[in-house]
């Protein structure tokens, strides 16, 4: 798992870098079963980031979360998404046998390898996967030049 | 009792061997015991609906569902943290559960089962006459 990073370009720095490294060092102990990483702001859901010609794409998980408790912001080049996982009272008279999954606040904020249209970013929650989609800014879309 | 609650909960512990090729990730579960039955919570995002089975067969509750994951596929991955492949993960169930009783629902990215405790190991309450 410590070779993930592989296809990341060197000159994308991820703010969470230090904290994504914990989680792979952990990850080489319990594989797949660690839970969501921890720190002091809230939970960091698992997220990917891809590029298209386009634009870029981010995808998270945040399983059983509702779109009006997703925050999504961008200052420049970083992006924000950050929110709350409430979790369901449980009934009466129940006993909590086991307990894995996360609930709570959480946060991720990563710098972006390209400028972005702040004003068309898009985002869409289904099946507990978040997709936002930030088209690429003119000056950092791939151009051709003719030959003459 | 206490048996039953404990075999309900056991993983299995060995790796399954994926159906799908690709490799397995292990979704996290909460158990809550309730009085007529037991609900199992467990967090499957991007699996879908219709591609999640869970099935019982002698004494295991398995549930699998593969994951595909459109749009992140596409175009060139900066940054991967999020497992390909498939979730699998098997529960042990004791004596004292319903096995046709189990009801399951799907909803943005928690599968949620609802078992029931088979009539012999309901907790009743004797009237004292």
């Amino acid at each position: 798992m410590l070779v993930r990073f592989e296809n990341r370009p060197a000159g994308f720095p991820l703010i969470d870098e230090m904290l994504s490294f914990d989680r792979e060092i952990g990850e080489l102990f319990a594989p797949s079963i660690a839970p969501v990483a921890f720190r002091e702001n809230g939970f960091v859901p698992r997220m990917d980031v891809a590029e298209g010609k386009d634009d870029v794409v981010v995808t998270m998980e945040l399983p059983g979360v509702s779109k009006e408790d997703v925050r999504i912001s961008l200052d420049k080049d970083l992006l924000s998404i950050t929110g709350e996982r409430k979790e369901k009272a449980k009934s009466d008279g129940a006993k909590q046998i086991a307990s894995e999954r996360w609930a709570g606040k959480f946060s991720r904020t990563l710098r972006l390898p390209y400028e972005v249209e702040a004003s068309a970013v898009s985002a869409g929650l289904a099946d507990g996967l978040l997709t936002v989609v930030l088209p690429k800014a003119e000056s950092a879309k791939p151009r051709e030049i003719a030959v003459r | 009792m206490s048996e039953t609650n404990n075999a309900l909960v056991k993983h299995n512990g060995e790796t399954p061997a994926p159906f799908d090729g690709g490799p397995v990730a292990v979704p996290p579960a909460d158990v809550l015991e309730e009085n007529d039955g037991y609900v199992l919570t467990l967090d499957m995002p991007g699996a879908r609906r219709g591609e999640i089975s869970v099935t019982v067969a002698e004494g295991t509750l398995a549930v699998k569902a593969p994951l595909a994951r459109p749009g992140a596929l596409d175009g060139r991955v900066l940054y991967r943290e999020i497992v390909r492949g498939s979730y699998e993960r098997f529960f042990t169930l004791g004596e004292g559960i319903d096995r046709d009783g189990i009801e399951a629902q799907y909803d943005n990215g928690v599968l949620t089962l609802r078992l029931r405790k088979s009539e012999a190991v309901k907790p009743k309450e004797i009237t004292i006459r």
